[in-house]
């Protein structure tokens, strides 16, 4: 488990020397490389040498359970308060065609309380058969309650793939079921086929600038986690039936479940930047902290949310959940409006998947109009409020 | 109270695709920080410290040797004690054999009451590693934190984070906290603090100084998945410039929403 | 010959920077217009970097000068009015601490390293800036006090400071032997401020006249004995000049790094002006001096540690300060003119730094004033020769 170098490859270029991010790779003076103890075998350098002289040499180690006995491919049901989380369905989809490439059943596995009723849609949605646990003391979720349910079903019925959704309650329970079933997990991903029987998982890391793409060859189930609104909702079937196999397992609740005291929903108008559809972002362009009501009204106008960049944030013009960038937000709305934001490499990183970008900024050689769809070179103080005027007749 | 933080050093900037007509590779900006939410996790045991009586704080980390530098800046907040783990048998850890490893050495160090980590680490972006740490040691999770409260010594009241708004959970200790950056801004450390900081002596741990550590669970042997390979994607954007009066420039670019049926 | 910061010091930095970057840099151009808000001052105190050379008995961190050096460095590359004007607010705590008795440092000392007083250090005065010991304030015996009058022109932190330092004759008669050093508190009889002066830069710290109609101050507000002044003076004069030219090195450093990411940047002619010769010879150029002009601060607060009477001293901390404001002055120049007409408008802060820089060769004794005191010193004599 280790990168290596071919020696004959290699041209000395240092290209893999420059861009590692952890300073393993050192040149002597005759311009031949060595890699040193910081590896952390991230891969970068093997995908940066052009000459393919990096390698990485790895034994498959991690040899735990007989694969061939399990099959199936599974989608966890978030649900809260009866209503299924909307991801949920796209996983279906997803899960459909992973399904019929291994040719196996999808299956949707529901635990919570009173949430039998929500079976029929998990049918609709292609789910060829559904799990149902249920019990008063699963009503709320709660991490190991929940992960003693799921360690039973996968036990008793070993699926080859489970999928959740990468959302907060998803990326709380997936982790904790991984780990007590000692079988590779892995997060937010943004697509998932199948190779040789195999899930290919294609997901994000370093906030975006890199795409992984990851197996777990001999632990099972695999387990993956995908990000919301990536892959398409199905198409609502016929009102379908299909077996419904019902769990039923003793629960004993200890202090280590937690006690969920209450739960506060918050009125829109708390920004949920990373469920907009449209954001109009402000910067340092804007002069002052005043400046904001401009945004807001053109935010306004579109039905939008505001966000900002980290500068006036730190600035105190407006609250950190505002914030989109690195250390804020990342968001992938429809239309992102940035509005004298010059657009720093933290910044971008929150929010360059958006799907259309529109950047307003005086200075032409800002580096926001490099991922921007439309750029205009301007004075927002002269363009927004045309745009108000516009969109309010 | 025994609080224990888990840190991770990632690279500053995560951007390690460089623009093609940049110049080399600007190095000072690829030095290594700590992940930004562990310093929400760090501030956090400060605040402890400030709120309760007789805290000890520990900071830990699993990385390579210049993981250290993190360590030192995190003792400048004023936390206690720190610990490094380093081995080139801990390198090429997935998130399974990374908690586990952090867990042994937490097990370790012993007498716990509460472990705060970051929500997720900038760079692998899995938010993993908390959640395993706490299957681990068998203790209460809660992630998305972004407010913590004593009720008592062994009760918290803690808020985690939901899509559209928060949960209020009562926690027992021991528990593994997982942090937003909601819940704190962290402090400048101050110089008398960082001072006293530089003088402490960082504990280093192999993996021969872990009791009963299982070496087919650590490092890429202890490690189920698999990075196949790995590449940076370019953004290709033929930007489109509008040009005209303040006036036609809000037109033409109404329309082109409208075309697209954005509005 | 060790030129590599301590760990200490690098931490320092590090400290420094982040409370320059996060704290200060979002409210420059706001303390331009409105004046500085010493709450932020305060929080400097809290952070426990300033008066760091001064004794940890008082509050003071017990480190050598280089400490100050790099605080002011880091505050100046982002506002330099504000570190001229936190700097002032403890200056005159190093007057009373190298020249004054326990109980004025216990009274002085403590709560300004605490940031709860803050001082001001006036020896300019309308008619007296080159030509210091023409001044025309007085500090007369009365009894068993002392009545000052006369008055201080371009003082900073005038009217916001609570005590003053400030230098007057005793006896003109006497000359340099008749000089000597007191301190006035805000509040007393007959101690008035003047308006904030209107700057071409510097403009967010403040500027102003203080005046002395009859002012009657206690023997324990004289430092020293009456007729100390000039050897006091002297001796704190050479701290004032490397702190100028860490402020002046800390515009350059400023000026240099914004020229360097727009000319990345910015494209004509179908290539980036880093591309283009004249631009990298002047960058070689700006870098180099700025370098240079550094060093010569550091190897002052080495001699300064060693000895702060040292005859090396005094040569070198004239030439730190002159340089460092002729660099100063040089690198924003060229840095606003690689940025042109950007460079030019108050979109950027070259502008800023342009202005800024200006008064470095003007203030706490002008490049002209200090090349003569250089070169009477270079030739072997103490007397300086207009």
């Amino acid at each position: 488990m280790s990168i290596k170098i071919i020696k004959d490859k290699c041209t000395g270029c240092g290209i893999c020397y420059e861009s590692c991010p952890n300073d393993a790779i050192e040149f002597d003076e005759n311009d031949l490389p060595s890699i040193n103890e910081n590896c952390t075998l991230c891969g970068i350098c093997i995908d940066q040498c052009i000459e393919g002289a990096l390698k990485l040499e790895k034994e498959e180690k991690f040899v735990k359970v007989n694969v061939a006995d399990y099959r199936g491919v599974w989608i966890f049901v978030e649900q809260n308060n009866k209503t299924i989380s909307k991801v949920v369905f796209e996983l279906l989809g997803a899960g459909k065609t992973l399904a019929s490439k291994l040719k196996v059943d999808l299956a949707a596995v529901l635990v919570g309380d009173g949430i039998r009723d929500l079976t029929p849609l998990l049918f609709q949605y292609g789910a060829d058969k559904v799990y149902l646990v249920e019990n008063t003391k699963l009503r709320d979720y709660r991490t190991i309650p929940y992960t003693n349910v799921l360690e039973y079903l996968v036990d008793k019925y070993k699926p080859e793939i489970i999928l959740f959704g990468a959302t907060k309650q998803g990326r709380d329970l997936a982790p904790r079921l991984a780990t007590r079933l000692k079988t590779g997990l892995t997060a937010d991903c943004t697509g998932l086929e199948i190779e040789e029987r195999n899930l290919v998982q294609i997901r994000p890391a370093y906030g975006g600038n890199i795409i992984a793409t990851i197996k777990t060859q001999t632990a099972r189930p695999q387990m993956a986690s995908v990000r919301p609104k990536v892959f398409k909702m199905p198409e609502l079937g016929l009102s379908k039936d299909g077996p419904l196999i019902e769990e039923t397992i003793e629960l004993e609740e200890t202090d280590k479940w937690t006690k969920v005291l209450e739960i506060i929903r918050e009125a829109k108008k708390t920004a949920n930047l990373e469920d907009a559809q449209i954001i109009i972002s402000g910067g340092r362009g804007l002069g002052k902290p005043e400046s904001f009501k401009l945004i807001e009204h053109f935010a306004n106008c579109l039905n939008a949310c505001v966000g900002a960049s980290r500068a006036v944030v730190d600035a105190g013009w407006i609250p950190h959940y505002h914030q989109v960038g690195q250390t804020g937000k990342t968001v992938q709305p429809k239309v992102y409006i940035a509005c004298g934001i010059s657009g720093a490499i933290q910044h971008l990183i929150g929010m360059k998947s958006s799907d259309f970008i529109i950047a307003i900024n005086k200075d032409p050689e800002a580096p926001i109009f490099k991922v921007a769809d439309i750029g205009i070179v301007g004075d927002l103080f002269e363009i927004i409020p045309e745009l108000i005027k516009k969109l309010s007749e | 109270m025994k609080v224990i933080v888990c840190i991770k050093q990632v690279p500053e900037s995560t951007e390690v695709k460089l623009d093609p007509k940049s110049y080399t590779l600007d190095r000072s900006s690829s030095k290594g920080i700590i992940n930004p939410f562990d310093v929400n996790a760090v501030e956090e045991a400060m605040r402890i410290t400030e709120k309760l009586e007789n805290v000890e704080t520990i900071v830990i980390s699993m990385g390579p040797p210049s993981a250290e530098e993190a360590l030192k800046e995190a003792l400048t907040y004023g936390l206690n004690a720190a610990y490094l783990l380093s081995d080139k048998a801990f390198a090429g850890a997935d998130t399974l054999a990374t908690a586990y490893t952090l867990a042994k050495a937490i097990e370790k160090i012993g007498n716990y009451d509460l472990i705060l980590c970051g929500k997720q680490a900038i760079d692998g972006d899995t938010a993993q590693v908390g959640p395993g740490i706490a299957e681990n040691l068998n203790l209460t999770q809660v992630t998305n934190v972004k407010k913590i409260d004593f009720l008592d010594e062994k009760t918290l009241r803690v808020e985690s984070e939901l899509e559209d708004g928060y949960k209020v959970i009562e926690v027992k200790l021991p528990a593994v906290l997982t942090v937003t950056k909601e819940i704190n801004i962290p402090r400048i450390p101050s110089f008398k603090t960082a001072r006293l900081a530089l003088k402490k002596p960082i504990t280093k741990w192999a993996a021969q100084d872990l009791d009963n550590i299982d070496k087919s669970k650590i490092g890429m042997d202890g490690s189920p998945t698999t990075v196949i390979k790995v590449e940076t994607p370019t953004i290709q954007k033929n930007t489109v410039f509008l040009k005209g009066t303040p006036s036609q420039i809000a037109s033409d670019l109404i329309q082109k929403l409208k075309e697209r049926y954005f509005i | 010959m060790d030129f590599s910061f301590t760990e200490e010091q690098q931490t320092l930095k590090k400290i420094v920077r982040e409370f320059a970057e996060k704290k200060l840099a979002p409210h420059v151009r706001e303390f331009e217009e409105k004046g500085i808000d010493y709450d932020l001052v305060r929080e400097l105190y809290k952070l426990g970097v300033m008066g760091l050379s001064l004794p940890s008995k008082y509050g003071g961190g017990d480190t050598g000068f280089l400490e100050s050096i790099i605080v002011m460095e880091e505050l100046a590359r982002i506002c330099p009015a504000f570190t001229m004007a936190a700097n002032d607010t403890w200056a005159g705590a190093v007057v009373v601490n190298s020249f004054g008795k326990v109980s004025q440092k216990k009274k002085y000392i403590i709560p300004n390293l605490k940031g709860e007083i803050f001082s001001s250090f006036a020896t300019t005065e309308a008619g007296a800036g080159s030509d210091t010991f023409s001044m025309k304030t007085t500090i007369i015996p009365d009894g068993d006090a002392f009545i000052v009058n006369g008055s201080k022109a371009w003082i900073t932190n005038a009217s916001v400071a609570d005590y003053y330092i400030i230098w007057g004759y005793t006896d003109k008669s006497k000359r340099t032997r008749g000089f000597t050093t007191a301190i006035l508190d805000k509040g007393m009889k007959g101690f008035s401020f003047g308006k904030k002066e209107d700057l071409c830069g510097f403009r967010a710290s403040f500027t102003g006249s203080l005046y002395f109609d009859n002012v009657r101050i206690p023997a324990e507000n004289i430092i020293g004995s009456p007729g100390d002044g000039f050897l006091h003076l002297m001796t704190l004069l050479d701290a004032g000049r490397v702190a100028m030219a860490s402020i002046a090195n800390g515009i350059s450093q400023a000026a240099l790094e914004t020229a360097i990411t727009y000319v990345k940047q910015r494209e004509q002619f179908g290539r980036p002006l880093a591309d283009f010769q004249s631009i990298r010879m002047t960058l070689a150029d700006m870098w180099t001096e700025l370098e240079a002009s550094k060093l010569i601060s550091y190897k002052c607060a080495y001699l300064a540690d060693k000895n702060p009477m040292d005859e090396e001293l005094i040569k070198l901390a004239s030439s730190a300060k002159y340089y460092a404001s002729e660099v100063a002055m040089k690198i924003a120049t060229d840095a606003l003119q690689m940025c042109g007409s950007m460079g030019y408008s108050k979109e950027m802060l070259l502008e800023k730094y342009f202005r800024d820089a200006k008064f470095m060769s003007i203030g706490e004794g002008t490049t002209q004033i200090q090349k003569l005191i250089l070169a009477s010193r270079i030739l072997g004599s103490k007397k300086v020769i207009l």
